[in-house]
């Protein structure tokens, strides 16, 4: 069995939290220059178009609100990501009541940010990016925590609320979903 | 081209594209890709997926920072006493810290016990108002805190030869205030049925002072007393009444 390594050297997560609750607010800004950038990117890549830096802002708010639940048995995270991906839930829930009163045409157009993207990209890049945007809501968020974020199985599991022997399958499956995509 | 037939190497693929392996596995790993087509193959794949991966904006870490919510005073605290423990060479114990945590809840249960209590007395007072037949005769005692206060407790004495055979004989409770004239009731038992309990003072008719000094009092409390609580008695009156 081959193990992912953990960092050494810096400050952990956890020491890091022990600081920030005795005072030292440096250490608030280590923790969030050191999970922002994770989390800006599971969230582009769960779909999420505009606001993600309110998203992001908001996950650290929530979290270090509830600092107190967070008993270390997770990584710090894994625990934001779940915070996040709760929040994104919450939006999309939101969404889908607006859209009930918003036209069609509005909600589906494309966005500058979009078309944008598609300018930059190369072919193959949009290819694969499509690849992954084809798959199933859970099979995506999987497979981004794993390929993009590294997180291990367990964590995903624990993010996405399954086993662990879930979010491999999840993750095998979307990489054959994403090969035959790519294959067609 | 088939998938290499080492599942924990698959499973590992992206571990080494991230980076999150050990130097000795990464040796491996990076051995047997550069042997395994099929291997290659993945690895490239992902790392192409890694590339292709939407863009995210750039967050502004600092804008966050403003936004966070502070330690708060319990983390401060808890801190503190840790330190201070820790400082003196003391072991405390995770229980009494979690105590620490809890007490401010405590007096958040009292008061609502406190209002609660009052609400209760006030249905009772209503109740039996209206004739319901309560066949029950309630004593209960005044909390002496109450009576600190200098709000006026509820002695509602009751004729226990009225007609209904119930009688609230105190119910008193902090806030409500339940009086009966029990010479009228003596006097005219028809007309106690009809103002059994009565709130004749509420919290919006309390000074200042009486407010401060009520909170006072019911920060002093404890959601579970220290001493055992005063007995409740509950004295069956005449069921069949003396009418």
């Amino acid at each position: 069995m081959i193990h992912a390594a953990g960092s050494s050297g810096e400050p952990t997560d956890q020491q890091l939290i022990e600081r920030w609750k005795s005072g030292d607010s440096r250490a608030a800004t280590q923790l969030v220059a050191r999970h922002a950038d994770a989390l800006a990117r599971f969230a582009a890549s769960s779909g999420e178009r505009e606001e993600i830096g309110e998203l992001v802002q908001d996950t650290f708010v929530r979290a270090f609100g509830s600092l107190d639940s967070f008993r270390g048995e997770s990584s710090l995270r894994t625990w934001l990501l779940t915070i996040e991906r709760r929040l994104m839930l919450d939006r999309r829930r939101a969404e889908m009541r607006q859209k009930t009163m918003v036209p069609i045409e509005d909600v589906d157009a494309a966005t500058g940010y979009d078309a944008l993207d598609e300018m930059l990209a190369d072919e193959a890049e949009t290819m694969v990016r499509r690849a992954v945007e084809a798959l199933s809501p859970m099979q995506r968020e999987v497979f981004t925590m794993r390929v993009e974020q590294g997180l291990s199985y367990n964590e995903i599991a624990a993010v996405v609320g399954s086993t662990e022997g879930a979010a491999r399958v999840h993750c095998h499956n979307a990489m054959r979903a994403v090969k035959e995509f790519l294959r067609d | 081209m088939t998938d290499c037939n080492n599942p924990d190497i698959l499973d590992a693929l992206p571990d080494l594209i991230n980076g999150r392996l050990s130097p000795l596995d990464h040796a491996m790993l990076t051995e047997h890709v550069a042997g395994c087509a099929a291997c290659a193959t993945d690895a490239e794949l992902l790392r192409e997926i890694r590339r292709a991966a939407p863009l995210a904006p750039h967050i502004d870490v600092a804008r966050i920072v403003a936004a966070l919510p502070g330690p708060s005073v319990q983390h401060s605290l808890t801190s503190k006493v840790a330190n201070d423990a820790a400082a003196n060479g003391a072991r405390l114990k995770p229980a009494s810290l979690a105590f620490q945590r809890r007490q401010p809840i405590w007096g958040i249960i009292a008061s609502v016990a406190v209002i609660a209590a009052a609400g209760l007395s006030v249905v009772m007072g209503k109740s039996e108002s209206e004739g319901d037949a309560v066949p029950a005769r309630i004593v209960a005692q005044a909390p002496a805190a109450s009576a600190a206060t200098g709000i006026e407790t509820a002695a509602a004495a009751s004729d226990p030869g009225s007609s209904n055979g119930t009688n609230v004989t105190a119910g008193s409770l902090p806030l409500v205030t339940a009086a009966r004239s029990e010479a009228g009731s003596r006097a005219n038992p028809a007309a106690t049925r009809g103002a059994e309990l009565t709130l004749i003072s509420g919290v919006h008719e309390l000074s200042d002072a009486d407010l401060e000094l009520l909170l006072g009092e019911m920060d002093k409390m404890e959601g579970i007393p220290a001493q055992e609580p005063d007995p409740v008695t509950l004295e069956f009156g005449n069921l069949e009444g003396d009418a």
